[in-house]
């Protein structure tokens, strides 16, 4: 009976609305202005570049997430990293961004996507390189049978001498079916033009779900095409090669082992890509060297 | 499948009550049951069918048909239902296979969709209270497909006939 009462509880999900368009950082103002660090210390253009993407579940211990990369013989040499679940509060001495970037010594471009408490929760790209051209894009909105949130992404160009490499970050919504995830996910790629790097989580979870609440695990798990390998299908379709397999976990929960965070390339070659099984998150990093 | 029904003969038998004979009274209750279950081995619910072939053994198949938000989920689970204990409160096993196809849709321009099929085997073992006409079951069980296992839950209510 419970069980019947939680579907007709939950039969409500929906789509609210289309996304906003990408904008430019600078224009965004109040309480999700974006935060952007200096240009980083020059150094030489490399002939690889290194890209991570690390969901830091919060990022409340700046010290320990920066500690932890820092002590990777991998994501130590990421020249970008990619951050999710990344979070900001006027208590503290700067957004977590810009504190994990200064120990690094990577500069950073934080895009709050909703304010969480009395600060702000979002995303964020860190670099060795400059970067231009911030913008931010605010996904479509699901609205769910609880816990709606807000969903953004973030582009950006790093600069390489002479050259530019575009890069998307992206965060997507967990307890939501394939279809709303492509609908999700399908306005920050199909608007971009020419070679870009995307990467994030996006939370691929190999489940369908019955409007947001019961994921439906058994029959998924029969049929094995999770939300990875129907993510992986639509990326192809668009000239997108992704960094790791389907296979290759990027999170842990009982019973599962996911991949839910990952890179894709467009128009750039893929040389080198793995997990970084770091500790400080419930994500793992994935990497990937890309040839320029 | 010669592994599965062996499994199920073998628990029954191990089971079996000093009392049962070759000469066993002949099976007096209804040997049809039509059920549905929700968040059972047939996916998000299921509308079952199951002939009793023997004082505790039956064949069932059960199937759905889903559209969850766009994708379209259809099983079909054919399995072998084994009573291990009891006559109205009853400890069951099942064991059988779980066939699926899903259907994505293409919510967006750029992209065709894409559907998939796939095959699996699953383990239940489960609580059953029978009135006349009527049997309730709670069960858990073990789903293993393509490169995945995950335990499952589901409940039922059925008609015998």
């Amino acid at each position: 009976m419970r069980a019947l009462a939680l579907l007709v509880l939950v039969a409500c999900t929906d789509v609210r609305d289309q996304g906003g368009p990408w904008e430019p950082a600078a224009e965004i103002t109040g309480e999700l202005a974006p935060d952007l660090g200096p240009p980083p210390v020059e150094r030489a253009v490399p002939a690889t570049l290194r890209v991570a993407t690390w969901n830091v579940h919060f990022g409340k211990d700046t010290d320990g997430i920066a500690a932890n990369i820092a002590a990777s013989p991998v994501l130590s040499t990421a020249d970008v990293i990619l951050m999710q679940e990344i979070e900001a509060y006027p208590e503290e001495a700067g957004t977590r961004a810009s504190r994990i970037a200064a120990q690094l010594g990577m500069t950073w471009f934080y895009a709050p996507a909703r304010v969480e408490w009395n600060g702000t929760h979002g995303i964020a790209i860190l670099s060795r390189f400059p970067l231009e051209t911030p913008l931010v894009k605010q996904l479509p909105y699901i609205d769910q049978a609880w816990n709606s949130r807000e969903r953004n992404a973030q582009a950006v160009e790093v600069v390489l001498g002479e050259a530019r490499v575009r890069i998307v970050n992206i965060h997507l919504d967990l307890r939501i079916g394939v279809v709303d995830r492509i609908r999700q996910l399908s306005p920050a790629v199909v608007e971009l033009d020419g070679p870009a790097l995307l990467g994030g989580d996006f939370n691929s979870n190999p489940y369908a779900w019955l409007d947001s609440a019961v994921p439906l695990a058994g029959t998924e798990a029969v049929v094995g095409a999770d939300q990875a390998v129907v993510l992986d299908d639509y990326f192809a379709e668009q000239d997108f090669r992704g960094a790791i397999p389907t296979t290759t976990a990027t999170m842990r929960i009982p019973v599962y082992d996911i991949r839910i965070d990952n890179l894709y390339a467009h128009a750039y070659e893929i040389t080198a890509a793995g997990v970084d099984h770091l500790d400080g998150s419930d994500h793992w990093a994935v990497w990937a060297d890309v040839a320029l | 499948m010669r592994w599965v029904l062996s499994s199920v003969l073998a628990a029954s038998t191990a089971y079996a009550e000093p009392a049962v004979t070759a000469t066993a009274t002949p099976v007096e209750e209804p040997a049809n049951v039509f059920y549905v279950e929700l968040l059972g081995k047939a996916g998000a619910y299921g509308v079952g069918y199951e002939r009793q072939i023997t004082d505790r053994l039956s064949l069932g198949i059960a199937g759905s048909y889903a559209d969850l938000r766009g994708q379209q989920v259809s099983t079909a689970t054919p399995y072998v239902h084994a009573r291990l204990l009891g006559r109205t409160h009853t400890l069951f096993t099942e064991l059988g296979a779980v066939f699926v196809h899903t259907r994505t849709p293409s919510p967006v321009p750029e992209w065709e969709g894409m559907s998939d099929s796939g095959g699996g085997g699953f383990a239940a073992l489960g609580w059953q209270h029978d009135w006349k006409h009527v049997l309730v079951r709670a069960s858990g069980s073990v789903l293993v497909g393509e490169g995945r296992a995950t335990p499952w839950l589901g409940v039922a209510i059925g008609v015998k006939r």
